[in-house]
This record gives C-alpha cells, sequence and structure tokens, in this order.
C-alpha cells in the first residue's frame, strides 16, 4: 500500500482493519496456524474479494472479520471497534446491528416462509414496528425480485431464490459491512453472476461495504480491492 | 412472536419427534389424572366406608395405651389399649365441643364361638325333653340320632380313602370300632334303662366324630347398640330386630351370619350363584369349580342332619330330578351336588325349597341365645350368653368384608367377656362358692369362677347390688358342654331380662370411643382441639383421625398415594431421559441453524429461549390433550361408575361401584407437573443450544 493521497484516503475510511492478525487452532496434537500474520485494511463502500484456494485461510479471516471469531493475537478493528476487547455480548450486538451475513449453504431457517426469514433480524434488532418491519422487508424483497415468493418456504424455492432471501435477510438491517462466503459456489455459473450482479448493484446504490470469499475468477473480475491468501498470508493485495 | 412460531413450525416439522415427546406427555398427563381423580375418590369414598361403618370420624382411647388403636388390623393377639376411665367424663367434655355430635363407646375384641354339631343340639334337645319328662319326643329323638348315627357308621368306610397314614389309620379303626358299638341294636334296646351312661357317651364319644364340628371366628364390636344405631347412619336390622334399649343383646353382621353361621353346603352354592350371576361361568372358573367339588365332597354335611322321613322326602325329590329312581341317598346327594351351569339355577331353587327347611340352615338362629368364649384380659377362659336379637347391615357397605367385620353386642356383655366385674357376676360368684361342693365344676370355669370376679376391678360397682340379678345362679355347670345353646338360659334368663340405664352401660368397659362430628371437613382443627380438651381437662385420652385409627386400611391409602408419587415420578423421570436425547439430537441436527441465528446477532438467551418456548409449546399442547384424555375416561367412569370387583374393593369404594371425580385443580396439577416435566428435561438440549457458536453457521453443507 502507497502512500498516495487515495491511499491514505482509503486508510483513514477503513471500515475494517487487519493489523498482524495471527490465528491458530488446536487439531488433536498439532496446531494448525490458519493465519499467519496478516494486516489490511478495508474502506467504506468495497466490493472487496478474499481469494485463495481451499485451506488458505480466506474462510479464517472472514470470520475473524464477522466477528464471529477473535484472532489469537493482533488485532481486528470493525468500524473502529477492537473485537478482541469486546465481550460475547458486545459482538453479538455488533453482528445484529452493524454486519449482515451471507452464506454458502445459504442458512435460511427452513421452517419459515420467505418474508419470515427476512423479517427474522428485524425482530432480533426489537423496537422498529410492525408496519416497518413489514415495509422494509417488502423492499428488501422487491429488490431482489421476490416480492411475489413471500410465503414460500426454502424448500419450495430454487439455489439462486434462496440466496436471494438470504441477501435481503442481510441487508434488511441496513448493516455497515455484508459478509459473503463463497456466495456463489452452490450455484451454477449462470445464476452466480446474477447473484455477483445484485451485490454489486446493491453496492453501488446503498453503498454496503462487501467482503466475500472466493476463489471464483468471474467473482473477483467484480472486486475493487482483492486480497489473495496463501498458506495464511496475504501473497497479493490489488486495489 | 416469532419464537412461537418457529417453536410451532419445528414441531410440525419433525413429525417423529413430536410423536415421541406428544406420547408420552399425553400419556402422563392422563395418568396424572387418572390418578389423582382415582385416589381422591378412593379417599372420600374409603371415608365414608370407614368413617360410616365403626370408626366415625376420630377415634379416642386411653393415653396410657401401650399399642395403636388399629380397628381392621389383623386379629393377631390383643393390643395394650388400656381403657377409658371415667367415660361419662370424658364424653360429657367432648360433647362440649360445637363440631362434635356424639360420643359413642366401644371396644373390640375377637373369640371364637364353638358352634356345636347338629348332633350336639339333638342331644340337647333330647336332655331337654328329658327334663321336661316328654316320651314322645324323646322318642323321636331317640329315632334321630339312633338314624344319624347309623348313617355316620355306614360312610366311615368311605372315609378310608382319604386316611393314608398310621395314625389317621388308627383313627379310623377307633372310630369305627366307637361308631359300630352306637348303632348296635343292643346300645338302642338299653339306651332308657342306663339313660345318663349311654347319654354321656353319644355326647362325649360319638358327637364329636360328626363331621360338621366348626368354630366361628367372631370379630366383635360391644358398644352402646342404641348410640351406636343412630348415630351411624348406614346402620340397618336386616333380619330380626334391634337390641331393645338397655338389654343385654347380640347382633350379627349380616355378612358373618351368611358366609360363617351358615350351612357350609348352602354358603357355597350362595357363592357360585353370586359368581354366575355376575356372568362367571362354572366351567371356566377354578374357585368355583372347587365349591362344587368341595360342596360333592361334604355332601355328609347334608346326610347327617336328614332324620327318617327327611332322608325319604328328599330321596324321592332328587331321584326324580336325576331320573335315577332306585339311588341311594348318599348317592342322589352326591350327584345332585355335581352341578353346573345349565342345571344350576333349578337345583339351587329345588335346594333351598326342599332341602333347606330339613337341616339347620344357620348354627345359630336368630332368637338363640350364643354362648361366648373369650380370653379376658387377666387370662383365663370366660364364657357369657347373649341372645342373637338379628343381624345388621352397613347401607352401602353390604359386601364389604371389612366393614362387616363387626358383630355387635352390648357393652355388659362386653364386660363379661373382658372381665370385668359387674354386681351379677359377684352374687354368681357367690352362687357358686355356696354350691361349690355339690355343683361339678369345670377346670376353665374353676378358673373363671375364681378369678373372674377380681374385687379391685370391681370397685366402682361396689355397694350397688343389682335388682333383677339372680341369687340363684343354677345351672352354671351346663356351659361346660353346650357351647351354643338353651344350656345357659336358665342362668342367664333374668340377667337377659335386665334393662341398663344408661348410667350403668357407662360403667361398661370403654376401650375407645367414636367422636361423630358435625361437620366432617373441620376434621383436623376439631382433632387438635379435642386433644388441648383432653389435656386441659385432664381426660387422660389420645383423639386419633379415621385414617390413623383404621390402622392397615388406612395405611393402604397412604401406600396408594405413594404408588402414584412413584410412579408420576418415574413417568417424570423417563420423560426426562427421552425428551431430553430427543431433543439434544435435535440440537445437534439444528446446530448450523443455531449457529446462523447467532451470527446474525440472537443471543444466547434467545436460542435458550427458543428451545424453552418449543418444549413448554409441546409440553402445553401435548398435556392439554393428555388432560381432556384423562378428563374424558374419568367423566366416562363417573357416569358409569368403576365396579367393585371383589370384597376388599366393596369397602375401599364404599359400595358396590366408585364414581370418581374429577376436580378442576386436579386437572390443572396434571397439566402443571407434565408441562414442568417437558421442560425440565429440555433445559439441557437448551442450554447445549445457546453455547453452539456463531462460527458453526459457515459450516458447509456437504
Amino acid at each position: 500500500m502507497s502512500l498516495t493521497p487515495e491511499g491514505l484516503q482509503a486508510r483513514n475510511e477503513s471500515i475494517v482493519e487487519l493489523k498482524d492478525v495471527q490465528k491458530h487452532y488446536i487439531l488433536g496434537n498439532t496446531i494448525v496456524q490458519a493465519v499467519r500474520g496478516v494486516s489490511f485494511g478495508i474502506g467504506t463502500g468495497q466490493f472487496a474479494a478474499i481469494a485463495g484456494p481451499s485451506g488458505s485461510g480466506k474462510t479464517t479471516l472472514l470470520n475473524l472479520v464477522g466477528c464471529v471469531d477473535t484472532p489469537t493475537s493482533g488485532a481486528v478493528l470493525v468500524d473502529g471497534e477492537n473485537t478482541s476487547a469486546l465481550s460475547e455480548r458486545a459482538l453479538t450486538r455488533l453482528r445484529l446491528h452493524k454486519l449482515g451475513f451471507i452464506f454458502q449453504s445459504f442458512n435460511l431457517i427452513g421452517v419459515l416462509n420467505a418474508f419470515d426469514n427476512v423479517e427474522f433480524p428485524l425482530l432480533l434488532q426489537g423496537k422498529i414496528d410492525r408496519k416497518e418491519r413489514r415495509e422494509r422487508v417488502l423492499r428488501m424483497l422487491e429488490k431482489v425480485g421476490l416480492a411475489d415468493h413471500l410465503k414460500h418456504r426454502p424448500g419450495e424455492l430454487s439455489g439462486g431464490q434462496r440466496q436471494r432471501v438470504a441477501i435481503a435477510r442481510a441487508l434488511v438491517t441496513n448493516p455497515r459491512i455484508v459478509l459473503a462466503d463463497e456466495p456463489t459456489a452452490n450455484l451454477d455459473s449462470k445464476t452466480g453472476e446474477q447473484i455477483i450482479d445484485l451485490m454489486k448493484e446493491i453496492n453501488r446504490t446503498e453503498h454496503t461495504t462487501f467482503i466475500f470469499s472466493t476463489h471464483d475468477p468471474k467473482v473477483m473480475a467484480h472486486a475493487s480491492q482483492i486480497f489473495r491468501l496463501e498458506d495464511g498470508l496475504v501473497v497479493e493485495a490489488k486495489q | 412472536m416469532i419464537l412461537f412460531r418457529i417453536a410451532l413450525r419445528n414441531i410440525l416439522a419433525t413429525r417423529m419427534r413430536t410423536l415421541i415427546i406428544g406420547v408420552l406427555t399425553v400419556l402422563g398427563t392422563a395418568l396424572v389424572v387418572v390418578g389423582l381423580s382415582l385416589l381422591s375418590s378412593l379417599e372420600q369414598s374409603m371415608a365414608s366406608s370407614v368413617v360410616g361403618s365403626v370408626t366415625g370420624h376420630i377415634q379416642v382411647y386411653s393415653d396410657e395405651a401401650g399399642d395403636k388403636l388399629d380397628l381392621f388390623g389383623p386379629p393377631t393377639g390383643s393390643p395394650d389399649l388400656r381403657t377409658i376411665e371415667e367415660f361419662p367424663k370424658v364424653r360429657k367434655a367432648l360433647e362440649s365441643h360445637p363440631n362434635v355430635h356424639a360420643v359413642i363407646p366401644m371396644a373390640n375384641d375377637f373369640a371364637v364361638v364353638f358352634a356345636g354339631n347338629f348332633l350336639d343340639a339333638k342331644l340337647a334337645e333330647l336332655r331337654q325333653a328329658q327334663a321336661a319328662g316328654e316320651q314322645r319326643r324323646i322318642g323321636l329323638l331317640k329315632e334321630q340320632i339312633r338314624h344319624v348315627v347309623e348313617t355316620m357308621e355306614t360312610e366311615t368306610d368311605a372315609l378310608e380313602a382319604f386316611k393314608s397314614d398310621s395314625t389317621q389309620q388308627q383313627e379310623l379303626a377307633s372310630r369305627r370300632e366307637l361308631l359300630a358299638q352306637a348303632s348296635q341294636t343292643t346300645f338302642w334296646d338299653g339306651f332308657e334303662e342306663a339313660m345318663e351312661r349311654s347319654m354321656e357317651f353319644l355326647e362325649n364319644k360319638i358327637a364329636p366324630l360328626a363331621l360338621d364340628e366348626s368354630m366361628i371366628f367372631l370379630r366383635y364390636l360391644g358398644t352402646d347398640l342404641d348410640a351406636f344405631s343412630k348415630n351411624f347412619s348406614r346402620f340397618r336390622i336386616v333380619d330380626g330386630t334391634m337390641v331393645p334399649p338397655g338389654k343385654r343383646g347380640f347382633l350379627f353382621a349380616k355378612q358373618v351370619y351368611e358366609r360363617q353361621v351358615k350351612h357350609p353346603i348352602a354358603r357355597r352354592l350362595d357363592f357360585i350363584k353370586e359368581g354366575l350371576d355376575a356372568g362367571i361361568s362354572l366351567e371356566s372358573d377354578m374357585m368355583l369349580g372347587n365349591f362344587v367339588k368341595q360342596n360333592v365332597r361334604q355332601y355328609r354335611e347334608i346326610l347327617f342332619q336328614l332324620d327318617g322321613d327327611a332322608s325319604k322326602l328328599v330321596a324321592e325329590v332328587l331321584a326324580q330330578h336325576l331320573g335315577q329312581p332306585d339311588g341311594e341317598l348318599s348317592d342322589l346327594l352326591q350327584s345332585f351336588l355335581k352341578v353346573d351351569d345349565s342345571n344350576f339355577s333349578e337345583r339351587y331353587k329345588i335346594f333351598y325349597d326342599v332341602i333347606a327347611p330339613q337341616i339347620v340352615l344357620h348354627k345359630v338362629k336368630i332368637g338363640d341365645t350364643l354362648t361366648i368364649r373369650a380370653v379376658t384380659k387377666s387370662g383365663y377362659m370366660t364364657s357369657v350368653a347373649v341372645p342373637v336379637y338379628g343381624t345388621y347391615e352397613l347401607m352401602g357397605l353390604e359386601k364389604s368384608v371389612l366393614a362387616g367385620a363387626f358383630n355387635l353386642l352390648d357393652m355388659m356383655t362386653f364386660r363379661d367377656l373382658y372381665g370385668g366385674t359387674g354386681p351379677e357376676q359377684r352374687e354368681e360368684l357367690a352362687a357358686l362358692v355356696e354350691k361349690a361342693g355339690i355343683v361339678e365344676v369345670t377346670r376353665d370355669e374353676a378358673e373363671d369362677a375364681l378369678f373372674g370376679g377380681d374385687p379391685q376391678e370391681g370397685e366402682p360397682e361396689e355397694g350397688e347390688p343389682e335388682e333383677g340379678a339372680s341369687a340363684e345362679g343354677a345351672g352354671f355347670d351346663e356351659f361346660a358342654h353346650v357351647d351354643m345353646s338353651s344350656g345357659g338360659q336358665r342362668y342367664t334368663q333374668e340377667l337377659l331380662e335386665t334393662e341398663y340405664s344408661r348410667e350403668e352401660l357407662d360403667r361398661g368397659i370403654v376401650v375407645h370411643a367414636a367422636v361423630v362430628l358435625r361437620d366432617a371437613s373441620k376434621l383436623e382443627e376439631t382433632l387438635a382441639e379435642l386433644r388441648s380438651l383432653s389435656e386441659s381437662e385432664g381426660l387422660g385420652v389420645q383423639a386419633v383421625g379415621w385414617r390413623d385409627a383404621s390402622g392397615l386400611v388406612g395405611q393402604f391409602l397412604g401406600v396408594l398415594w405413594a404408588v402414584l408419587v412413584a410412579s408420576v415420578l418415574i413417568i417424570f423421570l423417563v420423560a426426562l431421559v427421552i425428551i431430553n436425547n430427543t431433543m439434544v439430537m435435535a440440537t445437534m441436527e439444528r446446530t448450523r441453524e443455531i449457529g446462523t441465528l447467532r451470527a446474525m446477532g440472537a443471543s444466547r438467551g434467545y436460542v435458550l429461549k427458543m428451545f424453552l418456548v418449543e418444549s413448554s409449546t409441546l409440553g402445553l399442547g401435548f398435556g392439554l390433550l393428555g388432560m381432556m384424555l384423562g378428563a374424558g375416561l374419568m367423566l366416562w367412569a363417573g357416569s358409569s361408575g368403576i365396579p367393585a370387583f371383589n370384597s376388599e374393593l366393596y369397602f375401599l369404594f364404599g359400595g358396590p361401584r366408585l364414581y370418581p371425580t374429577l376436580l378442576p385443580e386436579q386437572m390443572l396439577i396434571a397439566l402443571g407437573v407434565v408441562v414442568t416435566a417437558t421442560v425440565a428435561s429440555t433445559l439441557y438440549p437448551a442450554r447445549l443450544a445457546s453455547q453452539i457458536a456463531p462460527v458453526r453457521a459457515m459450516e458447509r453443507e456437504d
């Protein structure tokens, strides 16, 4: 990263910042070093990709950024907060209000229909009245093109439709950051492209920061920032 | 409420799990509802049985008693209960309590009555006839007795088959010898000349050989009969009459009279009829089948009682009925008694129409004087004669063995049996002493006479000679030979006609007393108040509720409660394990979903709540279902009643059928228990779920 004016700007506006982050797992008798000292920043409104082959540590990194895990050493700053210093409760609150998640396997609640799934994070947040909730859910589902699938359960939807519901769910709370873990891996390439287009569209219109892990070159083509990982280290950072 | 929606949908989505938990919950709730309803209804009906039979609501007895009062306990040994001193004072004090309706003095004990056999009775009649010099009757009786003896002799051969070992063979030989002696023509020809010797030979040697000698075990309750009949509303005279107020008298419990005093063959036929009426068939039921076999084997019980004319009549009728015109009476009787399902009702009728009038149907007849032999408190044998006025039953408890176990007699007779002395006895004693030189006194009676009238015990009565008492006291010795007969009549005639005043009755032996309350619901308070009353007034009595007083029977209810609680606990535990396991498995299956919720920002508490809402929804839903099932069962049982299959149940049910009632609080308790169980069994899996890390959301679906 150079000290160009854009670079400085980017660093100042970093919504996510990693400082010499290491993450070790203990698996039986061996220590697995999943992330071995990674430092980078992701600016607000970026469409950032963390790329790399399986086992390179990209999911671990995403988990650290997504506040569902904390580093062994180093610091992860999310919207200015050091996740290592936060309690379990505070981390949960952080996820609830500032983060949205899109999963490779969609992870919708099977027993709830599309509408209920999207509404769920709003219910968790509380303090939003029924009418507003309904409006926001409908607007989101409309945006992802599922306005006429409100009553469908995940089982009754195609993979692409399910991921659209998941995107709506991730975005309904207006998070600062959306984390997507290989969002197109379980989709055919055409649908995958449509999903990427949708995310890109939202990124453009809502200025939501997207951070996704992927090893799909087509996905990476859309990224504004790419961090390539190998063996727990960033081997390439493209702006 | 999204949690409820998730819960409901999860419940619907996982059918198998829901089914397992559902069945468990429904059955559990239904069982608790049924159990609670049955038990509390049982408690109520039992309360009415116990309270209404002899116990009353409260029993009081001496606080110096070494044993506990157990009215329905097994009759083993005599419990040390002492007596209530100064009963009038106790009654007066207790009756001053506003909730006490009546205090009825009581004392219970048991005795064996030797109901002499048929031959004994005939011989006694013969003695009477001799004393009265009725030649015609003497002749008639002599013929009857001779017939019986001859029948006994011919029947002896049949006994051989049953006697196998050497002592029995020896007995049989001596029996044969004696009977041969008694049936010799020379014995009967010379009967009048050697009257006394012949009579003694028959009484002492031959009569004991008759087969129907039996003991009647009697449990009796000495009480103020008048007060008893007035305060126990179920009381009703069945046969005969009530004992006149203040008189000595005995009332058989109808059931005892029908089961123990009745001719054994008639009794068994009654049993069989009862069974058949209840829809049991002779062919399939072992017990009834055995009754038939016993009757066939014991046909002599009838045969011996039939004299010449009677045997001709019976033989004729049976021969006709059985279509065996030349049959011997003994053969006819045996095949007649071999009843089966098809011919029973006809033969039952023939038995009562033709045979019953010719035999002694009840060993003690209403109007007879019963001689009761009992061991007194001082340990000697005493015999007391008392007239049998009738039989009684407790309405609604007619078939209950326990409630119908007590025969009733007056306090005075009880006192005599107990060993207390009244003025009559002292006078008898005096008379006895006077006649000691000329009257033959048996060992038993000697002890009775010498030690019975313990002057210390009789202190309060001193100096109050009974006007009606007989100073003659003649015929004392007749007791020895005739236990049950009119033999004691001469001696007791005047005694039996004496009318005792309340005051005198109160001075009888009062061991315990039943307290009948006005308001039974205040039992516990009243009990406590009576206890403190006894203490403050120095009454020297302790008070116990009917449950304690009825001993084992009362404890039975406690056992039933314990069984219910235990089975509820077991269900609780089983439910806990099964529901816990299924829910833990459900948690495992939902790890990714829960992880997702956590990643999305659901707190641990939220996940915990989610599981608890799910299990309580399950518990409540199926609990309600089970509650309705149980309530439905009980309502059905409540309208049609649960029949009492045997006499013990009859007592417990307080009648022929138990009509259980169901209270709303019982249903709520059941629901509460089951919901608690379901929720409790989800606590662990819910906690497990709440500890699932949000990282688990990232797990891939493979």
